[in-house]
């Protein structure tokens, strides 16, 4: 009886080997999509599928927050996968280590490059050389929700364009006894407050290496005043942008700055709401908003850059493209390749869509640097401190000026 | 599979301590050493792949005592500890005597206080955040409700107010451990030494301070001590509520210690906060050993 079991497990142990290595070469990529999406356990089943004989794709899921740490522990070990994802500011500090394969000749090949939205395309590339590819394009605009401007006695259909309206229907939109305010957003403590920041700064005609123009100090005052006045909630500096977008959704604020990814929150809504561009500054009127969405890279420890390649020019492709973005995910990303996004009956006849690839054209990269995280932080730090009235605003941005100058030297 | 325990009864026991000392060495003694390793270098994201990086000396944490951040977040730390293990303790301990009695439902409150103690501190930490939300929390209410405020209070986004904040929410979370610990302490007391009080005519004053106390002195060191231990490296439940915010006002040595090493991947200087805080540790167990531990009469 005992030989027989031994005889069978043996024979499943060699059976187990050899199989594995007949089979065609395993590719291991890390995905931070949230699970909801969908969108890669679809790739990776359609590839395998379709092509499973040249290779296959495996998924890890790695939660966003968590990307960064795993990665680095990975390199240090030696036990990176072939291919991950990352979000966008955080791409350039890993490919400053020579943590990407290069893939410059690869895409000049391929010469698809110029059909990408520009400022993502921007953030795959460090030092002159291509890195990956943009896996999704993606921006912030202003959320508002019609029935309250009726209600306040506001045209529905004419949203705030001006930081200086944005202050006026703010104003008369918050409804203390209905706990209800005017406009919320995201000042949190992490990249989702600089995310949210940053395009005010630049509508300042600020930026990350000048960060205490008048114009900048402007919009920083103004989210305090928000902050100040309870035209917005205080608890905006301690929310991440999911839960900022709630107090929207639930009717506990008028207008909201978000991106696409909360549009799940009002699938139920029993309100008419609308989105319009990012409002800007009444004196330079200079269009702006931020550049979100992830980025695929080849591991430069790869053994299997070019299946990766494959892979990507796959996923990349004009049909796939439209099959995994519009089908899949039901059109609720934005594909990062512009060709693609501007088919007409697609993204750009949805109202909705249509306005944040219209804003997408001003969206600007965060960085590319590769200490972007604290950049970042002292970013959040200042916002922060003014809206907490630790500083005045003016000089909460004075003394980021003077932390973020030894980054730029 | 035979052998005489007698003859190599001392081969036998060394060859017991083997499993435990090398336990001790791989997952205590190493990572020791290696942070210590760690902290002495320049180590960063761009170093991190390099089979030996560059030793720097001291450097990392001279960066860190000039770091202004170091001050507060050494003071954070204080105040959030102090803070922390007086309220849990003398919480703790009240519940103690009080659960000590005999009475109805006795078993039924002991267990339901404990059960705080078994939640993870992610949850602990996001369902106090909802309940101090100066917008919609239960606690900003109930003040209100009660005329004890008029204006919401900002509990977690006021950098004034904000430590507080934690540190009630920590309060909480740390009186079961107390309390349990204490309890045994009790239950170990010796019974006759109060009833030879009792017919003394002691009041349950005079029992406390001259019986209870001393005898406990043991179990009372051991529950400071650990809970000292247990909140100066509480990581998980501020950096669920504040992430160390607003400003920096939540932020203690072990937050600061995470958000260099794995925000900005200065894992040097990450390291040199960490080994900060496991001397200061190393100070105050040694206090404890010399004054608490293996002095029983």
């Amino acid at each position: 009886m005992k030989i027989k079991l031994y005889l069978f497990i043996t024979i499943l142990f060699i059976t187990s080997i050899t199989s594995s290595v007949m089979a065609a070469p395993v590719l291991e990529l890390w995905e931070v999509f949230p699970d909801d999406a969908h969108f890669w356990e679809e790739a990776a089943e359609k590839w395998n599928e379709n092509y499973g004989d040249q290779f296959t794709i495996e998924l890890r899921f790695v939660p966003q927050a968590e990307l960064r740490r795993e990665l680095s522990t990975a390199l240090m070990t030696g036990t990176d996968p072939d291919l991950v994802t990352i979000d966008n500011p955080h791409f350039a500090s890993f490919a400053d280590i020579g943590a990407f394969a290069d893939l410059t000749e690869k895409v000049e090949e391929w010469g698809e490059a110029d059909q990408y939205f520009e400022g993502s395309w921007n953030s795959v590339i460090y030092d002159g050389k291509i890195h990956g590819v943009p896996v999704d394009s993606n921006t912030i605009a202003l959320f508002y929700n019609k029935d309250h401007f009726r209600e306040a006695g506001l045209d529905p259909d004419s949203p705030p364009t001006t930081w200086n309206e944005l202050r006026e229907y703010g104003e008369k939109l918050t409804v203390p006894e209905k706990n209800r305010r005017g406009f919320t957003f995201c000042a949190d403590r992490s990249e989702e407050g600089t995310f949210q920041f940053l395009p005010f700064i630049q509508q300042g005609g600020g930026s990350i290496d000048n960060i205490n123009t008048p114009g900048a100090i402007a919009a920083l005052q103004l989210w305090t005043d928000f902050v100040d006045n309870g035209w917005a909630s205080s608890e905006v500096i301690s929310v991440g942008q999911q839960e900022s977008f709630s107090m929207f959704a639930e009717e506990n604020a008028s207008m909201a700055i978000n991106g696409p990814w909360v549009l799940y929150q009002l699938d139920d809504v029993e309100f008419e709401w609308g989105l319009t561009l990012m409002p800007v500054n009444d004196d330079l009127n200079i269009q702006s908003s931020a550049l979100g969405g992830f980025n695929l890279g080849v591991m430069k420890s790869s053994e299997y850059q070019d299946e990766a390649w494959e892979f990507i020019k796959w996923l990349h492709s004009e049909d796939i493209m439209i099959e995994m973005y519009w089908d899949v995910l039901g059109g609720s990303r934005i594909p990062p390749r512009g060709d693609i996004a501007n088919l007409p009956g697609k993204w750009v006849e949805n109202d909705v869509m249509a306005v944040f690839i219209e804003q997408l054209e001003f969206a600007q990269p965060r960085g590319p640097h590769p200490k972007w995280p604290e950049i970042s932080s002292i970013i959040q730090i200042a916002i922060h401190e003014s809206l907490t009235g630790a500083k005045t605003p003016e000089a909460a941005l004075n003394d980021a000026a003077v932390k973020l100058e030894p980054y730029f030297e | 599979m035979k052998f005489s325990i007698k003859k190599d009864q001392n081969n036998f026991y060394f060859k017991m301590l083997v499993p435990a000392v090398l336990f001790f060495i791989i997952f205590i003694i190493y990572p020791i050493y290696f942070n210590i390793r760690l902290s002495l270098e320049d180590a960063t994201l761009r170093t991190i792949m390099l089979p030996q990086r560059p030793f720097i000396g001291l450097e990392n944490y001279l960066t860190i005592i000039r770091d202004p951040l170091f001050k507060k977040a050494l003071i954070n730390s204080l105040i959030f500890t102090t803070g922390s293990v007086f309220f849990q303790f003398t919480i703790g301990f009240s519940l103690a005597l009080f659960l000590f009695k005999k009475f109805p439902l006795n078993k039924f409150v002991r267990s339901s206080i404990i059960l705080g103690w078994v939640l993870a501190p992610i949850v602990v930490g996001t369902v106090w955040s909802w309940l101090l939300n100066s917008d919609y929390g239960l606690f900003n209410y109930l003040l209100k409700s009660l005329n004890i405020i008029t204006q919401e209070i900002r509990w977690l986004t006021n950098p004034n107010i904000a430590l507080r904040g934690v540190v009630i929410t920590n309060v909480w979370f740390g009186i079961p451990f107390n309390m349990l610990l204490l309890t045994g302490g009790l239950s170990s007391l010796p019974q006759d030494i109060y009833e030879a009080a009792k017919i003394d005519g002691t009041n349950t004053f005079q029992k406390f301070i001259y019986i209870t106390l001393p005898l406990m002195r043991q179990t009372i060191g051991a529950t400071l001590m650990l809970g000292v231990i247990y909140t100066f490296r509480v990581f998980d439940l501020i950096w669920v509520m504040t992430r160390g915010g607003p400003v920096n006002a939540t932020t203690t040595l072990p937050i600061w210690s995470y958000q260099l090493s794995f925000d900005f991947f200065n894992l040097g200087e990450g390291a040199a906060v960490a080994n900060i805080l496991f001397m200061i540790m190393l100070v105050i167990a040694l206090i404890y050993i010399k004054f608490f531990a293996g002095k029983e009469e």
